[in-house]
C-alpha cells in the first residue's frame, strides 16, 4: 500500500509546525500537502488555479480541514467538497480549536467524517492526532472512486 | 302595569268623582219630581176649585130659582086682591093659584101665604107624588116659628132663607129625611105696614142630589162636601155624621171635629175660595151666605157671614198616591242614575289611576334616564335625525365650554371643527340611513371643538334609540387627549425599544462573534505557546538547565489555565445567550450520573442523593448548573477527612428547594456577596485552583429560570448551595 496524502488546511503557521511534529511524532511517514485558505484547498483539489495540471484522480487520503481561513471559510470549503461528484466521498476531518456547538453539528451536517479539537495541551494534541492517524490513514479503505 | 295601585286608592278617587255627579243628579230628579208634584197640586188645586165653583153654581142657579119663585108668589095680582079684600073669593083664588104654582113647579114641599098674625092662609102640601090644598080647619097657627117672626122683620126687597136642616113632623124629624129650605118674603099694605108673607118650602135632598155626584177628575177625593155655618155636615165624608145638629143628645160631627185645622182656617171666610193645607190634607173652602138675600142681587151675599161651607178635600195619602207613579219613577231612574254614575266614576278613576300610575313612571323613568345621563362620566349630547341637538349632560357643558341652553338646538356640527363638516354631515347622514349601535370610534381620528374654538381629540360611540319623537340618536363623547398622548408615549417607548432592541441584537451578535473568535483566536497563540515550549522541553531538554525546564513548565501551566479560562468564560457567555427550553428532568438522576464521572479520579466521598422532584428546567443549562456546584463540592471536600456530598431538597414556603451540601473547606459568610460574581475567588489557586466564573455561571443559570441560588457556609464546616427554579 503506497502511502498516500494527506491534505492539511491550516492557515496558521504555528498550528501547522504543530501538527506536524505530532505527526512525526506518531510516525506518520505521509506526506503532507499544506493549504493555507480555503480557496488554495479547493484548487488544490479540483486541480485549478495554481494546481492547474495536477492530476485530479489523484486525492488525498485524507483532509483535515481548520474551519478558521482565510478567503473560504472550513464548512464552505467541505460543502463545495461533497457536492462534488468525484470528491463526495473524500475523507474529510475537521480540525480546530472550536468548541462551539454550532460549528460542530453544522460540521457533521455538511457531511464531515469526524470532527477533532485541537487542545491547547500538546500532549493531548499528540495523543488525538495519533487516533486520527491510526484510524483514517491505517483502518479505513479509501472509496474506491478515488482508487486508481 | 297595572296592580300598582290599590283598590282603595281607586275607590276614594272614585268617591270623589261620584259624590259631585251623584249630588247634581239627584238634585236635578228631585226638582223634576217637586216640580211634578207642585203641577199636580195645582192640578189637585184647579180640580177642587172647579169641583167647588160648580157646586156654587148650582147653589146659586137654585137660590135665584126660589128667590124668583118667592118674588113672583109675592107680587100677584090675586094677592093684592086678598090684601085688599080678605074674603073668601080671594082666598080661593090665591088657593087656585097656588095649587097650579105648586104643581107646574114640583120643586117644593109647600107653598104658603101666612097672614101677619102667623096664620096660614094658604097651603099646598106635597102629597103622594102631587099637590092638595090644605083644608081651612087644618090651617095652623106659625106666629112662633123662627122663620115666620124672622121674615115678618125683614123690610121690602129682602129674601129670607132658613137654615138648611130637616123636616119637622110633629116634633120629630120626618123619616125618611126630607132636607128643607124655606124661602120666604115679607108682603106689605098700602100703608106699608106687614101683612104677612109667602113662604116656600124647599125640597132641598133636590140640591144635595145636584151637589154630592160632583166630583174631581182625580180619583182619591175632591168629592164636594157641604156643611151649615156650624161645620155640621150636610154632606159629609160620611153619610151617617150628616144632620147630627138635628138630632141633639147623640154624637155630633162637624168639619171643625174632623179637621179642626181646616176649619181653624176656613171658619167666617165667605165669597172666594179659599185653599190650603191643613194637617197635611189639601182644602178648597168657600163659603156661601144665603140666609139674608136682596130681591134685587144675584146670587149669593158675598160680603155676609156665611152660612154654608162648599168644601173640597184631598187627603195626604190620596195625593201621595196621585204622585205615587212619578215618585217611583224618579226613584227608580235615581237608581239607575247612582248605579251608571258609580259605574263611571269606578271606571274613570281606574282609568285616571292608571294614567296617573303610567305618567308617574314615566316620569319617574324619565328622570331616571336624566339623572344617568347627567351622572355619566362622558359627555352626553342626543340629537334627532337632523342633527339638532336635543339634550345635553353637565359634562358635555364644560368638555364643550356652553352652557346647555346655547347647544340645545343647535345641530351638532357646533361640536365639530369647520374643517371637518361637510364629512360629518356625510357620516351622520350614512348613519342616519343604517343606524346601529357603533362603539367608541377607535378606528376614527375625530376632534371636538370647544368654545374658545380649541379642538381636542374625541372617541364618540353612538347608539340610535327609536322614540315617540322620532329616531335620536344618543351620542356619548369622550375627550380622549390623555389617551392619545399615552398612545404617543407607548408608540415612542416602542420605537425606541424595537431600536433598542435592535442595537441589542446587533450587541448580541457581536458578542456572538467575539467569543467565536475567543474560542479559536485566543486558544492558537496559547497553543503555540505550550506547544513550542514542550518543543523546547523535548528537544532541548539536555542543554537547558533545570531552572529553564521549570520555567517552561510553568509557561505550558500558565497557559493551560488560561484555556481553562477560556473555556469557563465562554460557557458563561453561553449560559447568557442561551434560549431556555424547559422540560421535567430528573435532577437525582442527572446529579449521580454528574458524581460517577467526578468519581472517576478515584478519591473515595461519601456521596448521598435523594431522589427529588422533577424539575422543570432547560436540561443543558441546569446540568451545566449542577456540574459547576457538584465539581464545587468535589473540590472542596478534596483535603477533608470522611467527605461527604449531599444533594436533596427541601420545601420551603410551599416551593421546592434543591441544595448541594458538603462538608468541605466552606466560606466565611462575610464574603458571601462575591461569590456569585465573575471571576470571584475565595480561595488561594494553590489550594483549590478554579477560574472563579463556576458561580457566575450557576446564578445566570438560574437567573434565566426565574429563580435564585444561595449559599450557607462557615470555613473548614462545609457549604451548602440552595437552589430554587
Amino acid at each position: 500500500m503506497t502511502t498516500k496524502t494527506i491534505l492539511l488546511v491550516e492557515d496558521n503557521p504555528d498550528d501547522e509546525e504543530l501538527t506536524l511534529r505530532a505527526f512525526r511524532k506518531n510516525n506518520m511517514k505521509n506526506d503532507v500537502m499544506v493549504v493555507r485558505d480555503g480557496v488554495e484547498a479547493l484548487d488544490y483539489l479540483f486541480a485549478t488555479g495554481k494546481y492547474e495540471g495536477r492530476d485530479v484522480v489523484d486525492l488525498p487520503q485524507v483532509t483535515l480541514l481548520d474551519l478558521n481561513l482565510p478567503k473560504l471559510s472550513g464548512l464552505e470549503v467541505l460543502r463545495r467538497i461533497r457536492e462534488h461528484e468525484r470528491t463526495r466521498a473524500l475523507p474529510v476531518v475537521i480540525l480546530t480549536s472550536s468548541r462551539e456547538e454550532r460549528d460542530l453539528v453544522e460540521g457533521y451536517r455538511l457531511g464531515c467524517n469526524s470532527y477533532v479539537r485541537k487542545p491547547v495541551n500538546f500532549e493531548s494534541f499528540v495523543e488525538a492526532s495519533r487516533q486520527l492517524g491510526l484510524y483514517w490513514l491505517l483502518l479505513n479503505e479509501v472509496p474506491p472512486s478515488s482508487a486508481t | 302595569m297595572t296592580g300598582q295601585f290599590g283598590t282603595g286608592a281607586v275607590i276614594r278617587r272614585a268617591v270623589v268623582i261620584f259624590v259631585p255627579l251623584a249630588l247634581i243628579a239627584w238634585s236635578v230628579l228631585y226638582y223634576l219630581y217637586a216640580q211634578q208634584v207642585t203641577s199636580s197640586r195645582k192640578i189637585i188645586a184647579n180640580d177642587q176649585a172647579t169641583s167647588v165653583e160648580i157646586a156654587r153654581q148650582r147653589v146659586a142657579a137654585t137660590i135665584n130659582t126660589i128667590k124668583s119663585d118667592v118674588a113672583y108668589l109675592g107680587h100677584q095680582e090675586v094677592l093684592r086682591q086678598w090684601q085688599a079684600a080678605q074674603t073668601p073669593a080671594t082666598v080661593q083664588a090665591l088657593e087656585r093659584e097656588y095649587l097650579s104654582f105648586a104643581e107646574n113647579r114640583r120643586l117644593y114641599d109647600q107653598v104658603r101665604l101666612i097672614d101677619a098674625r102667623g096664620r096660614e092662609v094658604v097651603r099646598v102640601d106635597a102629597a103622594g107624588g102631587g099637590y092638595k090644598l090644605v083644608p081651612p080647619d087644618r090651617l095652623q097657627d106659625k106666629s112662633d116659628r123662627y122663620y115666620v117672626t124672622d121674615t115678618l122683620k125683614l123690610s121690602p126687597q129682602e129674601v129670607y132663607v132658613s137654615p138648611f136642616d130637616l123636616n119637622i113632623e110633629g116634633q120629630k124629624v120626618e123619616t125618611p129625611y126630607k132636607p128643607m129650605i124655606r124661602v120666604a118674603v115679607p108682603i106689605f099694605d098700602e100703608n106699608g105696614a106687614t101683612g104677612g108673607l109667602v113662604i116656600l118650602n124647599y125640597l132641598g135632598q133636590r140640591l144635595l142630589d145636584r151637589i154630592r155626584p160632583l166630583k174631581g177628575k182625580l180619583a182619591g177625593g175632591n168629592d164636594v162636601w157641604l156643611a151649615n155655618d156650624q161645620g155640621y155636615w150636610l154632606i159629609g165624608p160620611h153619610p151617617e155624621q150628616e144632620w147630627s145638629f138635628m138630632f141633639p143628645g147623640q154624637p155630633q160631627y162637624t168639619f171643625g171635629q174632623n179637621y179642626p185645622a181646616a176649619w181653624q182656617q176656613a171658619r167666617g171666610k165667605s165669597g172666594q175660595a179659599h185653599q190650603f193645607w191643613a194637617d197635611g190634607d189639601f182644602f178648597t173652602v168657600m163659603g156661601i151666605s144665603l140666609s139674608l138675600l136682596r130681591m134685587d142681587e144675584t146670587g149669593p151675599a158675598i160680603d155676609a157671614k156665611p152660612t154654608w161651607y162648599l168644601i173640597s178635600h184631598m187627603s195626604n195619602s190620596a195625593m201621595m198616591a196621585q204622585t205615587a207613579e212619578s215618585r217611583k219613577n224618579h226613584i227608580l231612574a235615581a237608581i239607575a242614575f247612582t248605579l251608571l254614575l258609580a259605574g263611571g266614576a269606578l271606571g274613570i278613576a281606574y282609568y285616571q289611576m292608571q294614567r296617573r300610575q303610567a305618567e308617574k313612571q314615566l316620569w319617574s323613568r324619565e328622570t331616571q334616564f336624566r339623572h344617568l345621563v347627567e351622572a355619566a362620566p362622558d359627555a352626553i349630547v342626543v340629537t334627532d335625525k337632523s342633527g339638532k341637538i336635543t339634550l345635553v349632560n353637565a359634562r358635555a357643558e364644560t368638555m364643550f365650554g356652553y352652557d346647555r341652553q346655547e347647544l340645545i338646538g343647535q345641530t351638532v356640527d357646533i361640536l365639530v371643527p369647520p374643517r371637518y363638516h361637510a364629512a360629518h354631515q356625510r357620516h351622520r347622514d350614512h348613519y342616519v340611513a343604517a343606524p346601529v349601535p357603533r362603539a367608541m370610534g377607535a378606528d376614527l381620528e375625530l376632534y371636538g371643538q370647544r368654545r374658545d374654538g380649541s379642538e381636542f381629540p374625541v372617541a364618540v360611540s353612538l347608539s340610535p334609540a327609536e322614540t315617540d319623537q322620532g329616531m335620536m340618536v344618543f351620542c356619548d363623547i369622550r375627550d380622549v387627549t390623555k389617551e392619545r398622548r399615552a398612545e404617543q408615549e407607548i408608540a415612542d417607548l416602542n420605537a425606541n425599544l424595537t431600536r433598542d432592541n435592535t442595537e441589542l441584537a446587533a450587541l448580541n451578535k457581536e458578542l456572538e462573534t467575539f467569543s467565536y473568535s475567543v474560542s479559536h483566536d485566543l486558544r492558537a497563540p496559547l497553543r503555540a505557546i505550550d506547544g513550542f515550549s514542550q518543543a523546547l522541553e523535548e528537544d532541548y531538554g539536555d542543554v537547558l538547565e533545570d531552572r529553564a525546564k521549570q520555567y517552561l513548565s510553568r509557561v505550558r501551566q500558565a497557559t493551560q489555565r488560561m484555556d481553562l479560562l477560556i473555556d469557563d468564560m465562554l460557557e458563561l457567555s453561553r449560559v447568557a445567550r442561551a434560549d431556555v427550553v424547559k422540560r421535567n428532568v430528573d435532577l437525582s438522576e442527572m446529579a449521580t450520573d454528574i458524581l460517577k464521572q467526578l468519581a472517576e479520579d478515584g478519591r473515595q466521598v461519601d456521596v448521598r442523593v435523594q431522589a427529588v422532584r422533577p424539575a422543570n428546567a432547560d436540561p443543558r443549562l441546569i446540568r451545566i448548573a449542577l456540574e459547576n456546584l457538584l465539581n464545587n463540592a468535589w473540590k472542596f471536600t478534596r483535603k477533608t477527612d470522611a467527605p461527604r456530598i449531599e444533594f436533596g431538597q427541601i420545601e420551603e414556603d410551599g416551593q421546592v428547594v434543591y441544595f448541594v451540601r458538603d462538608n468541605g473547606a466552606g466560606f466565611d459568610m462575610a464574603y458571601a456577596q462575591r461569590l456569585f460574581g465573575a471571576f470571584q475567588r475565595l480561595h488561594d489557586a494553590k489550594d483549590y485552583p478554579g477560574t472563579g466564573i463556576g458561580l457566575a455561571t450557576v446564578q445566570r443559570v438560574m437567573a434565566k429560570h426565574g429563580g435564585r441560588i444561595w449559599a450557607e457556609a462557615a470555613p473548614d464546616r462545609g457549604a451548602t448551595f440552595y437552589f430554587m427554579l
